[in-house]
């Protein structure tokens, strides 16, 4: 092949990928669906009864058993967790973020495991790899090879583990407050510095998205075009990349100023209300485990077990060959 | 009554053998007292708040001399945990600290941390929600609280803590008029029925006075005035850049020495031959052109919906702005003032209805094009500047339009020298003093010279004198260059100062529209619309005066005359009592 096609062949496939999955999140979510991701509202159903350490640990077990068995039981986890959100506030609005961003998780797991899996682990695993299309040998030393048929069939089962372990961990942030969140990692011996970090943070995200958004518009009104170079000369369309490019790290370096203000903000105003001022905190709602969360805990072990065993019986981590 | 606060010989350096940042404070505060802290921005008022709730120097790092004491406790060697407890804060911006996502987590963050039993953390967590009445609100999302239910979050957040003091560093300078309402009221509730003690720093003298027993005033970094509240209006607060209520001016105006009122009532009830003497008289007001310049803006027939939302932000409205014009978005947060602006600068696309911009349908005109007829101005001057120094950040718009370096630096040096900040044209811009960081993010926009100028809030954050200055230069570069400026605005005396016209927004519509006398005169009858006129305008309604005066300007002329028949009226009657004691001849 025409060593020129094969060049903007790999550069076209390696950047398809991680494009698609932004277009995805941005284009299907929206700013205002990726920042309500990140506001949690309080439901009644047991979902929301359950302590947030056994969402956790919900987490963990889903991504762990998916790493040691085959491919279609991360399947049944990844359909098993869509079917949770069912019984969140609002279930169609939570699909309208999961979804997509389950999507994106799956199609950019698959693109890359598709391009970036060595091909001597491919022709272990299905006895041939055959490329579709081979990546000059330039492209080695970011470790892609090329595409093919057994890498793409490979990346679909690698991506099904993803999507699972990304569909559990929204559930938990979905259906648990922070302060809830806070308090179960503490109570799990994480350090009440990084327990509060991870929550302010999730707290700032929507701020920090929201800040980021008037900085770009500020760039807009003062005649900054986002829009395509509307020409067909590439020095004009380099020409705009490049002044994009620019445009975007000024506005970086705004938001980290604008961030770090923020964060001293934060940091005088937990001071001035106790914070750190003991070895240990109490709660306002102490998190004890009800039954329904000695059942789901049952259940996770359960669950755990029977991955063990049918990894055990041949139904390990192999890539399914068809 | 116990003290509550000793402050003496107060001296705070951040950069050693740099200016202090306040010099030799003395400043006693009695339990119980609500004292007023006032001055320009960049005074030393969050110093000195700072200083007196142990963030400086516990947090910030700053070299300290003299003393503060706290019921006793030296703050400078008393840990930040131990003050936490005896002075509560509450500072300008409550997004920065609030930390959870439910109102009672909030408020509970504090007692957890001091590790208290659950069953007193309850107790605190109740009785903090229910100081400032957010009950209906306990388990409510915190990010959908409005302004005003944000900042009452913030005190009890802090009244958690069971503090014997309250100190607040400008709380209100974010919220519009009705949650500006909403955290006085629970100021008042705090200090009538628990006799707390509070300090409190705030722009917003004219509403405030009611509430608070005494005034502090910082010029240049020391006190200038310490006296009880009626004591200290009769001195010139404007002097030193603080805006005074316009009944205790006018109280001066008319001779008055005694105690100066502070609200539109104490005023009808002290002064009854004022009140008699204006009763239902004519004012004369200076007729408007009645030409207006060409058509700037026009907004015809135009609905806003958000992505994804369900609810109009407003429907079918209809304006127009006219060049040469200054006009006033006033109206309730939410209303879709910032909604209106960000449409005519293109950000936003109506979704129904058509604008125009000097005519054009919005839609044709390019981005680049846009932007060098409109100019926009955001709320916050922060998130306008994005460049590493002062002078590239007023080119950003010049270069872009495709001016060479040397042109673009002629036209931005031009344009720093016309708003003086030339002498900084080498600084970062967020080293600048909050009143500079505005005037460059107004800078880096007229620099394209546009024919429309957008304002959301230009003086938010800034003390009255600061914001009067950017009104002011705004208003010469209209008449310079013809421009249509339409500015967003929650200060009711700005809007009656310096628009030639204000729009009303409520309810996802257009209430009024009109000079604002007549805009005013509206919303005497609509409380909802949430417009607190100028004092000058409620004082002269209530008398009924033809037509109510909407600045102190209008009124001058009328009281000197009074203010010199009074004066007449009062000799003669001394100088006949002198003749009937046989005293003297006048």
């Amino acid at each position: 092949m025409n060593i020129v096609f094969l060049w903007i062949a790999a550069i076209l496939l390696i950047t398809m990928g991680p494009l698609l999955t932004i277009y995805l999140i941005w284009k299907v979510i929206g700013f205002r669906g990726y920042m309500s991701l990140f506001q949690f509202i309080e439901g009644k159903s047991f979902l929301y009864r359950l302590d947030p350490r056994i969402k956790i640990l919900l987490a963990i077990i889903i991504t762990t058993v998916s790493a040691f068995t085959i491919w279609w039981i991360s399947a049944i986890f990844l359909l098993a967790m869509l079917s949770l959100y069912f019984f969140t506030v609002n279930p169609s609005s939570k699909y309208r973020i999961v979804l997509p961003l389950t999507l994106a998780t799956f199609l950019g797991t698959a693109w890359e495991e598709a391009l970036f899996t060595n091909p001597s682990l491919l022709t272990e695993l299905f006895g041939i790899d055959t490329f579709i299309v081979p990546f000059p040998v330039q492209f080695q030393i970011i470790g892609a090879y090329g595409l093919s048929a057994q890498g793409f069939f490979y990346g679909l089962q690698i991506a099904f583990r993803a999507a699972a372990a990304i569909a559990a961990g929204f559930l938990l942030v979905f259906t648990s407050s922070p302060a809830d969140i806070l308090r179960s990692l503490e109570k799990s011996k994480v350090p009440v510095e990084l327990g509060f970090a991870l929550v302010v943070a999730q707290i700032a995200i929507p701020k920090l998205l929201e800040s980021a958004m008037t900085i770009l518009d500020a760039m807009r009104v003062r005649g900054f075009d986002f829009g395509p170079a509307h020409s067909k000369d590439p020095r004009v369309i380099l020409s705009k990349f490049f002044q994009q490019i620019k445009a975007v790290l000024m506005a970086t370096a705004s938001i980290i100023i604008w961030t770090l203000k923020g964060a001293q903000n934060i940091a005088v105003s937990a001071d001035l209300r106790g914070f750190r001022a003991n070895k240990t905190r109490t709660y306002y709602h102490e998190l004890y485990f009800h039954r329904i969360d000695w059942i789901s805990f049952a259940l996770l072990i359960i669950i755990f077990a029977v991955g063990v065993y049918l990894s055990g019986i041949g139904y390990g981590p192999l890539a399914y060959n068809p | 009554m116990a003290r509550a606060l000793d402050v003496k010989n107060l001296s705070i350096w951040y950069n050693l053998g740099g200016e202090p940042a306040i010099h030799d404070i003395n400043l006693t505060v009695d339990e119980g007292e609500f004292v007023l802290l006032v001055g320009r921005t960049g005074s030393g008022k969050s110093t000195l708040l700072n200083s007196i709730n142990g963030v400086i120097p516990n947090v910030i790092r700053a070299k300290v001399q003299g003393s503060v004491k706290v019921f006793g406790k030296e703050t400078k060697i008393t840990q930040l945990k131990d003050l936490s407890t005896l002075v509560g804060t509450v500072y300008q911006t409550p997004e920065d600290q609030i930390f959870s996502l439910v109102v009672e987590d909030d408020v509970a963050f504090g007692p957890e941390n001091l590790a208290l039993s659950s069953s007193e953390i309850k107790d605190r967590v109740d009785q903090s929600i229910e100081l400032v009445g957010l009950q209906s609100k306990k388990r409510f999302p915190t990010f959908l609280l409005s302004g005003g239910q944000k900042q009452r979050l913030v005190i009890a957040d802090a009244l958690a803590m069971r503090p014997k003091m309250l100190i607040l560093d400008e709380p209100t300078s974010m919220l519009d008029s009705l949650g500006t309402a909403e955290v006085f009221s629970t100021l008042k509730k705090l200090r009538d029925e628990f006799g707390m003690t509070i300090i409190m720093a705030e722009h917003k003298v004219e509403r405030v006075l009611g509430l608070v027993d005494r005034l502090v005033l910082i010029n240049d970094k020391s006190i200038a005035i310490d006296k009880p509240i009626r004591e200290a209006l009769l001195d010139d607060l404007n002097k030193y850049g603080i805006e005074e209520p316009q009944v205790s001016y006018v109280y001066k105006l008319i001779g008055g020495r005694k105690s100066a009122p502070i609200t539109v009532q104490e005023f009808l009830d002290y002064e009854k031959e004022f009140v008699e003497h204006f009763k239902g008289s004519k004012l004369d007001v200076p007729q408007e052109a009645a030409s207006r310049g060409k058509v700037a803006v026009e907004f015809d027939g135009v609905s806003f919906m958000y992505e994804r939302s369900k609810d109009w932000v407003f429907k079918n409205i209809d304006f127009n702005l006219y060049e040469g014009e200054f006009v006033s978005l006033v109206g309730p947060n939410g209303s879709g003032k910032t909604t209106a602006l960000r449409l005519i600068s293109g950000l936003q696309k109506p979704s129904k209805g058509q604008i125009r911009i000097l005519g054009r349908p919005i839609d044709s005109i390019n981005r680049r094009e846009l932007s060098g007829l409109v100019g926009y101005v955001f709320q916050d001057p922060d998130q306008m500047l994005f460049n590493t120094n002062v002078l590239s950040e007023v080119e950003f718009t010049p270069r872009l339009r495709g001016l060479n370096s040397s042109e673009a630096e002629k036209k931005a040096l031009d344009v720093l020298s016309l708003f003086g900040l030339a002498g900084y044209k080498s600084e970062n811009p967020h080293r600048l003093s909050v009143g500079q960081r505005r005037l460059l993010s107004i800078a880096s926009v007229l620099v394209n010279e546009p024919k429309i100028l957008l304002l959301d809030e230009p003086t938010r954050g800034l003390d009255w004198e600061t914001g009067e200055d950017v009104l002011n230069f705004v208003k010469k570069l209209v008449k310079e260059r013809n421009m249509a400026v339409i500015a967003v605005s929650h200060n009711m005396k700005q809007a009656a100062d310096h628009s030639d016209r204000v729009i009303a927004f409520y309810n996802g519509g257009i209430v009024a529209n009109g000079d604002p006398r007549s805009v005013f005169s509206q919303a005497e009858a609509h409380p909802e619309w949430s417009l607190v006129p100028p004092q000058i305008f409620q004082l002269t309604y209530s008398l009924g005066m033809v037509p109510p005066a909407i600045r102190i300007s209008e009124m001058k002329a009328l009281i000197s005359s009074y203010v010199e028949s009074t004066s007449e009226l009062k000799r003669d009657i001394k100088c006949l009592g002198q003749i009937l004691l046989g005293l003297k001849y006048c």
